[in-house]
């Protein structure tokens, strides 16, 4: 059999882009196993005992609380008014569309330093400060909104409306239509923008570094915040957990709403 | 099953007059076609009828009951669309089932009216599929089942036809008329496809610029269009230009025309001194035994074109006159040939 050259190319290609890609997550839990005192390559032996490290040090332990339920919130809100946002957007502001679209997206160009502190100076302003998370929250609400208006305004954009009409036609009220044919339709972008919201939470930086509460720090900040004095495998460990907990955002998410339905 | 009335029903959108005072009744059981070109206010018009659109002004009477604000899922109307719109995340049991749920009919119902249904559109085993796993017709049927299963008193076609391939088409044709037939259930066809009308209706409605040109069964708006724009939309013409030389009571016309003189059929509005236009139809035209044909010309083949079941000749006649005729298939002459064509006056039609 004669193999084709360029089928060769795009493999070798396709191997070299995974390798990129995947390389540095390998080789953070490869890390993370190190029985080592620090965070060097090669690794002295394999172990668990920076995973202890972590699950005995209570400020990582609460990052994690802290980052799981700042992204779950921001996801649950971002979820729901990303998603009437764009059904308002695409379906009813006609001429203002252009517009409105370039607003929803704003968080998105303007740097994320940039919200962050103009969001730290409101909030001093009102005379909150970061006395408590709720800055914090409203910055990761802001920063997860577009990519549910995105996603969401996307599965609306190629969205048949005579299937609304027929379903009107057969007897269902708005409501109805909305519930029974609308929202299982655009289930696909309401989902991809969910987890793109949870995962951008879970990572973002500078906006809980400006803005988190007194005593409250998310993951980010706290992994930070360590490594400028220890330089030990529990870095690691840390990102190691957070890439497990990302894949469980994605496997919860299958298990409930299934993204096989992504496929059509 | 009812009656469908339209009262004045009036249309604009933003500037644009799409329907000037539309009136049209539906009986009971009748299938009607709108017919026209694009842009002509055929969809407008449906849409006024199954409810998404409201007219400006004017009435939509179902059965006498005014229901020109209500909302279309109080209507009462089962619509078939030119894209189906099947929903793409049910299956077709599930799609059919759409309708009969909110009318709150109990499952075991439910059940037996799908299976019927899908026995009338011969999909009998399909109720597992999902719509994206059906051929083109399939689909199409599904769609015609859904709107079938509720029952509902005016079933409504946006052109359901016009994404299927030619054969399928024809196909289509007769089974959404037989099926309409069966039921028994008034229904209104849009479509831009005049054959299509022809076949299927008991009447036609012709559409122009958002007014009803002209209302009448197939043959009346083929052989007695009202005006000139008529009959070129519904079907191939020759016009013949005259002069009328004298008329009976019974709308038989003698012409003195461009060809030389012929026999013809004119409208009560004409009368003789009158100059007018004649439709004359190429499938009205014959060779061969002319017998009992009142017009007979000498003529002269300028080209044949073979169209399978058919042939299209261009003639010239009455001094270099060119004109279209439809002839059999076995019409067997050369261009160049002499040939004699006959036509009854019954064929010749002059436009009001």
């Amino acid at each position: 059999m004669r193999r084709d050259p360029g089928k060769l190319i795009l493999n070798v290609f396709v191997i070299a882009v995974y390798i990129f890609l995947m390389a540095p997550i390998v080789l953070i839990v490869i890390l993370s196993l190190n029985s080592g005192e620090f965070l060097l390559f090669p690794i002295e032996g394999v172990s668990l005992r920076w995973f202890g490290a972590l699950w005995n040090s209570r400020q990582f332990m609460d990052a994690i609380g802290t980052s799981f339920q700042v992204a779950a919130i921001s996801t649950f809100v971002s979820g729901i008014f990303g998603t009437l946002a764009a059904i308002y957007c695409i379906r009813f502001a006609h001429r203002m569309r252009g517009a409105l679209r370039l607003f929803m997206m704003a968080p998105l160009l303007i740097p994320e330093i940039l919200t962050a502190i103009a969001l730290l100076f409101f909030m001093y302003q009102i005379g909150i400060g970061t006395r408590y998370s709720i800055g914090l929250q409203i910055g990761h609400i802001i920063v997860t909104f577009p990519y549910v208006f995105l996603n969401v305004s996307s599965a609306l954009f190629n969205f048949d409306k005579s299937l609304e009409e027929a379903s009107r036609s057969l007897g269902a009220s708005p409501l109805m239509t909305f519930r029974r044919v609308t929202l299982p339709l655009i289930k696909p972008g309401v989902i991809t923008g969910c987890l793109f919201a949870f995962i951008i939470s879970f990572d973002i930086f500078n906006i809980s570094l400006l803005l988190k509460g007194i005593g409250t720090t998310t993951l980010p900040v706290q992994l930070f915040d360590y490594l400028r004095w220890d330089f030990d495998p529990t870095a690691a460990a840390v990102s190691s957990l957070s890439i497990i907990m990302t894949l469980i955002a994605i496997l919860i998410f299958d298990r409930f709403v299934g993204l096989r339905s992504l496929r059509f | 099953m009812s009656e469908l009335r339209l009262n004045a029903v009036r249309k604009r959108f933003g500037n644009l007059e799409v329907l000037k005072a539309i009136d049209l009744t539906v009986a009971n059981g009748e299938f009607v076609s709108l017919l026209g070109p694009s842009g002509c206010g055929k969809t407008t018009t449906l849409r006024c009828i199954a409810g998404f659109e409201f007219p400006a002004d004017g009435q939509i009477l179902f059965d006498g009951v005014d229901l020109t604000q209500t909302a279309p899922e109080k209507r009462d109307i089962g619509m078939v669309f030119q894209s189906y719109a099947l929903f793409p995340h049910l299956t077709v049991q599930e799609n059919l089932s759409f309708g009969l749920e909110m009318r709150n009919i109990p499952e075991p119902e439910r059940k037996r009216r799908i299976a019927d249904v899908l026995g009338m559109v011969q999909l009998v085993g399909f109720e597992e599929r999902f719509p994206r796993e059906l051929s083109g017709g399939q689909q199409q049927r599904v769609a015609l089942a859904r709107a079938l299963v509720i029952e509902p008193s005016v079933l409504l076609l946006d052109e359901p036809l016009a994404n299927l391939d030619a054969a399928l088409r024809d196909d289509m044709r007769f089974f959404i008329r037989d099926l309409q037939q069966r039921v028994g259930i008034t229904a209104i066809y849009v479509t831009h496809d005049q054959s299509e009308a022809i076949v299927m209706s008991d009447r036609i409605v012709v559409m122009f610029d958002g007014e009803i040109a002209q209302v009448g069964s197939p043959k009346e708006i083929h052989d007695r269009p009202i005006s000139k724009r008529v009959a070129e939309f519904v079907g191939k013409s020759n016009f013949l230009k005259g002069k009328v030389e004298s008329r009976r009571t019974d709308g038989a016309v003698m012409l003195a025309a461009e060809i030389g003189p012929i026999h013809a059929t004119a409208p009560a509005t004409t009368s003789a001194g009158d100059t007018v236009e004649c439709l004359l139809r190429p499938e009205s035209m014959r060779t061969g035994a002319l017998d009992g044909l009142e017009n007979q010309f000498p003529a002269r083949v300028e080209d044949i074109i073979f169209l399978g079941n058919s042939v299209s000749v261009h003639l010239t006649i009455g001094g270099g006159h060119r004109i279209l005729a439809l002839l059999p298939a076995d019409f067997l002459a050369v261009p160049g040939d002499e040939v004699h064509i006959g036509f009854s006056a019954a064929n010749v039609w002059c436009l009001p």
